[in-house]
């Protein structure tokens, strides 16, 4: 997804705060639903929270860097989570991400391809061990996964 | 999924009753009842295609089948399970069953005939031990050719409590969670007992927090009672960070209810009317599941103003995490619930007197929570009469690794090591070496072999360097090298650390930093000893948890397997062939079959040859025809040493040294 | 109010129930190096270097002292012992290994014998110990909030928000007067009349002293100053220096008043 419209991101930002509420505690809450609404969260939507919730920008944002769950930056229309958890570790997810990583042309740090198709997570445990090792795109999670099976999961999605 | 039912107020006795009797019909409807188990493993399995695929199935061809869902049946290596229940009948588990066998399971089951080849178990008579009763499904005897549970070693050896309901009931109809005992405690607690006795129980029946810490409950709830200041507080932690660990998952998705109601005790307990699940950011489906109970109980009047006409109120909301371990730590969660960064404080004002906006809170691990109503309907002699001397009731474990049968499993404590891995476990997947089974997650340590018989409890498990954890436990086998196991545990400690205090923020990387150089063949002496040094300044003088205990991989690896630190050390080898830097993959061209398999699969193109017959097998008219076969080579200068070959080739000439 | 009583390296002390063991050994002038302690701020306990051993019946163990209540009548508290310099060896090799080149850090650790860290530099660092500081001052005490955390872990800093110039930063240097390394520092141009506050890009027009001249106050911190003092904002009207010298001429006169109707 490109990135938001400022308009759009005060609004949206708005409207999640009246739900919850103008207050400090609802930080976190307020931040995980912008987040779902429109895949980062904008500059323009923080410093709506920051106004409306009285919190100085500079707080906002350490609470946005600190949790991993948030971005700062537009996220690909497709999100895939790997599942870095010692379960699936042990049963080869490295060799997992790394095929992912090579197959996108991903480098250093990059964790979005430069057509905004895809963006690569990893994850610690999403729960699923019994089918270690475990990738998840778009929420459809892919079991019992092995390396070379993913260029033929990623040709799937447009 | 499932709709909630209807739902009426239950203020008394017989409200709650009459809200069981509909329970049972609902889990015994006279009718074929096929059960899908939905948890997120399930869907991760197909098990939604599969559930969609049933109901499609009885519309069209009119069936007289119920079909219901369930959560975490606990048996995960065989996903989707389904549950087959005919009236008059034992009710049969059948694993792996994919969604284009919803037609044949359907006939069989209307036959009242045995799917075949997919039966894992039989039950005869639902337990149900909070009521202490049994529920016969049987008038007929034995069901052909499936084995009763009990006779299931995998089965057999578990004693469920705190799953009690899991993979039975539909975790979002509270008439069925009634139906087997449920809300009764809460009854018989507010209206039988004064808080101090309710404390009194736990403090008796032993429990001990099953989060990690094992802070005896009951003490907890003592201090916590005795601190001034209003208001007070409830807090569930359900933020299980651990890596492989989804115990509370499965509990939260299988069986809300349940933590629910020990919530409600333990606030009658303390004086609380306020509670939070703060539930991890990685959970969607059970934040889901576990706001349709909330809702549901404040529809019914079990959970607000006035709980069974007492005067007692109660109210719960779900805070959520962010996508950080570190928030599984007491006093950080409080941060985070507050809406603030999860960094914890230094906790010698407890949190008992001063924690949720400085105010008296109790927080305790979901497990715990979902034991409380037992210990209080059961009672707390009963209780103490499972496990062992230091370790009362059971514990739910995550057996996953490398282990044939992978799942949630709960044993009484005190149960060895060697029974949860070969009899419920049912020993190494393909019959590989056992090495190491780590629990605790990245609090905790491997344990080798010579400990397999080791009782596991809280106290036994520290006594050997590792710890009770949360209860993931992570089966290791020859092929695992643990040099990289406590490289994988400083990966995640050194990103998860908050970052406050200096031996953890800068302890962590290095220590992760002199691994991946021992990994790397680049190591010294001089750097193990190095590693050692930081990781005692990081277990002593680390702020929290988290710090503290994060050297144990590191400790417990070298103190059972330093002869494999040594071998990447002074040799650059990695006896169990993982460490990339540090093996090689060469291709046997005396079994190579000129496939080329390898070739087509390799993701950067460095092997090389021809397809064909290979030379050892070409006849002379294969020759002269020019279908002979050049093995293949593998360009060690261009390899990723990503073991696809090696996965891939279908004779095993690949060679991994 | 509660006392206790307990010993830090054998010397009997006394003090109120619940001080900080860190405050209470300072006042009474032992001497236990910090780095994220300052009187105007909450402690933190981040630095994990004011550590001493405490000792109670068969319990031992190592604390930092700037976030431990005193509760414990009869302790024994030592700050300099085997083990306690031996974590904060330990602790100082680890500082140096993130700032090899702050002299702040480079004394404390040559204090106890360490030359160099066994560690390798961590690239960008700087002299930033992530003390915490310049935060708590900006946020808590000065309510500006203009800088703060970022990130998590060993990418932990600290920076205004998309490390660009602050719009809510007054120019007040509250931040550079508690960083204990120099790292954060006011750096004033007299010439442009420009104060930058380094390392957070935020600059700011200094204003001139109408006395001698020189750029003596931000813009920004001055209007902030007047609305907190509201009409004792007069009081500002000129550097420190000048204001001195104007009370001092002005109390000249009313002496040289005095004496003359004598």
């Amino acid at each position: 997804m490109p990135v938001i419209e400022a308009d759009l991101a005060v609004a949206t930002a708005d409207q999640i705060i009246d739900g919850y509420g103008a207050e400090r505690s609802s930080l976190i809450h307020v931040m995980q639903d912008i987040q779902q609404e429109l895949s980062y969260l904008p500059r323009e939507s923080l410093r709506r929270v920051s106004e409306r919730l009285e919190v100085p920008l500079a707080e906002v944002l350490r609470v946005a860097t600190f949790y991993a769950a948030f971005s700062l930056t537009p996220r690909g229309r497709h999100l895939i989570t790997v599942c870095m958890g010692t379960a699936c570790h042990v049963r080869g997810a490295p060799r997992i991400l790394d095929a992912l990583v090579r197959e996108l042309g991903l480098g250093d740090g990059h964790e979005t391809t430069d057509d905004m198709k895809f963006t690569v997570k990893s994850v610690r445990c999403i729960g699923c061990c019994g089918l270690a090792p475990v990738i998840n795109i778009d929420g459809k999670a892919y079991g019992r996964l092995t390396a070379h099976r993913v260029p033929q999961i990623l040709r799937e999605y447009e | 999924m499932n709709e909630t039912t209807q739902t009426f107020l239950i203020r008394t006795l017989d409200d709650l009753e009459e809200a069981g009797q509909a329970g049972r019909r609902r889990l015994y409807p006279g009718r074929v009842k096929i059960k899908v188990g939905v948890g997120t493993c399930g869907i991760a399995a197909g098990a939604s295609e599969l559930y969609r695929a049933l109901i499609r199935e009885v519309r069209e061809k009119g069936l007289d089948v119920e079909v219901a869902a369930t959560a975490c049946i606990g048996l995960c290596q065989r996903e989707p399970l389904v549950d087959v229940q005919v009236p008059g009948r034992s009710r049969v588990l059948y694993g792996d069953v994919a969604a284009d066998q919803a037609a044949p399971l359907l006939e069989a089951a209307c036959r009242g005939e045995i799917f075949g080849g997919h039966a894992i178990a039989r039950t005869d008579a639902d337990e149900e031990i909070l009521t202490d009763t049994r529920h016969v499904l049987a008038s007929k005897a034995a069901v052909d050719g499936v084995v009763p549970f009990g006779n299931v070693p995998l089965f057999s050896s578990q004693l469920r409590i705190a799953m009690r309901n899991c993979g039975i009931i539909d975790s979002d109809s509270i008439e069925e969670y009634i139906a087997r005992g449920g809300y009764l405690a809460l009854l018989n607690a507010l209206t039988k007992y004064q808080p101090d006795a309710i404390i009194q129980m736990v403090t008796d029946s032993g429990l001990r927090g099953r989060g990690g810490g094992g802070f005896p409950t009951g003490r907890k709830w003592a201090s916590c009672r005795k601190a001034p200041g209003d208001p007070r507080y409830v807090i569930c932690n359900a933020d299980e960070g651990d890596p492989g660990a989804y115990m509370d998952r499965g509990i939260l998705e299988g069986d809300p209810h349940s933590v629910l109601e020990g919530m409600m005790i333990g606030a009658y307990a303390i004086g609380s009317s306020e509670g939070f699940v703060y539930v991890r950011e990685e959970y969607p489906l059970a934040r889901q599941k576990l706001a349709t109970a909330i809702k549901v109980a404040e529809q019914c009047g079990l959970m607000g103003d006035d709980i069974f006409g007492t005067g007692f109120n109660f109210r719960v909301r779900i805070a959520r995490g962010g996508g950080a371990f570190v928030c599984g730590e007491s006093t950080a969660l409080m941060a985070s619930v507050e809406g603030r960064v999860g960094e914890p404080r230094a906790k010698h004002i407890h949190t008992v007197e001063s924690g949720l906006w400085d105010k008296p809170t109790t927080l305790n691990n979901v497990e715990t929570w979902a034991n409380v109503p037992v210990i209080i309907e059961r009672g707390p002699q009963w209780f103490a009469s499972i496990g062992s001397q230091g370790s009362k009731g059971t514990k739910v474990f995550s057996l996953v690794g490398k282990i044939k049968n992978t799942g949630l499993v709960e044993v009484p404590m005190g149960i060895t090591l060697r029974k949860i891995i070969y009899d419920i476990g049912g020993g190494i997947a393909d019959d590989k070496q056992f090495k190491a089974v780590q629990t605790g997650g990245p609090s905790g340590g491997c344990i080798p072999a010579e400990h397999l018989d080791l009782e596991v409890d809280f106290d036994r498990l520290t006594e050997v360097g590792s710890m009770m954890g949360s209860g993931g436990m992570i089966v290791m086998d020859e092929d695992s090298c643990m040099v990289d196991v406590a490289r994988y545990f400083l990966d995640f400690l050194r990103y998860e650390s908050c970052g406050k205090c200096t031996p953890c923020r800068e302890g962590n990387q290095r220590m992760f930093e002199l691994l991946d150089k021992i990994c790397n063949g680049h190591a010294t002496e001089a750097d193990l000893q190095l590693l050692q040094d930081i990781a005692d300044t990081v277990k002593t003088t680390s702020l929290c948890a988290l710090g503290k205990s994060a050297p144990n991989p590191v400790l417990s690896t070298i103190r059972y397997f330093r002869n494999e630190y040594e071998a990447h050390i002074r040799d650059k080898r990695c006896p169990a062939g993982v460490c990339k830097a540090l093996v090689k993959y060469s291709i046997n061209s005396a079994l190579c079959i000129c496939c080329g398999r390898c070739a087509r699969e390799c993701p950067v193109k460095c092997i090389t040859g021809q397809t064909g017959k290979p030379p050892a097998k070409a006849t002379k008219k294969d020759k002269e025809e020019g279908k002979v076969g050049v093995p293949y080579v593998i360009d060690q200068a261009a390899c990723v040493k990503c073991a696809t070959c090696f996965e891939v080739c279908p004779v095993g000439a690949v060679k991994r040294t | 109010m509660t006392t206790v009583s307990f010993t830090i390296d054998g010397r009997p002390v006394t003090c109120e129930r619940d001080s900080m063991l860190l405050d209470v050994a300072l006042a009474n002038g032992f001497d236990i190096p910090t780095l994220c302690h300052h009187p105007a701020v909450e402690p933190y306990g981040a630095c994990r270097l004011c550590l001493v051993e405490i000792i109670q019946g068969r319990w031992s163990g190592v604390e930092a002292s700037c976030t431990y209540p005193v509760r414990d009548e009869g302790m024994v508290v030592r700050t300099d012992s085997e083990k306690v310099r031996r974590y904060r060896r330990l602790n100082l090799e680890l500082l140096l290994g993130r700032c090899p080149e702050s002299e702040t850090v480079k004394e404390m650790a040559r204090k106890l014998g360490i030359e160099t860290s066994r560690l390798a530099p961590v690239p960008q660092a700087g002299e930033c110990v992530l003390c915490g500081l310049c935060v708590a001052v900006c946020q808590d005490q000065v309510g500006a909030g203009a800088i703060g955390f970022v990130g998590r872990g060993h990418e932990r800093r600290v920076d205004t928000p998309y490390g660009e110039p602050s719009d809510v930063c007054i120019g007040c240097g509250a931040c550079a007067e508690v960083c204990p390394t120099g790292c954060v520092r006011i750096v004033d141009d007299q010439a442009n009349k420009i104060r930058e506050i380094a390392p957070f890009h935020t600059r700011h027009n200094l204003l001139r002293c109408p006395e001698c001249g020189k750029g003596y106050v931000a813009e920004k911190h001055l209007q902030h100053l007047a609305r907190r003092l509201g009409d004792k904002a007069g009081i500002l009207e000129a550097c420190p220096v000048c204001r001195g010298r104007r009370r001092a001429s002005e109390l000249l006169k009313v002496y040289e008043k005095v004496l003359n109707t004598r």
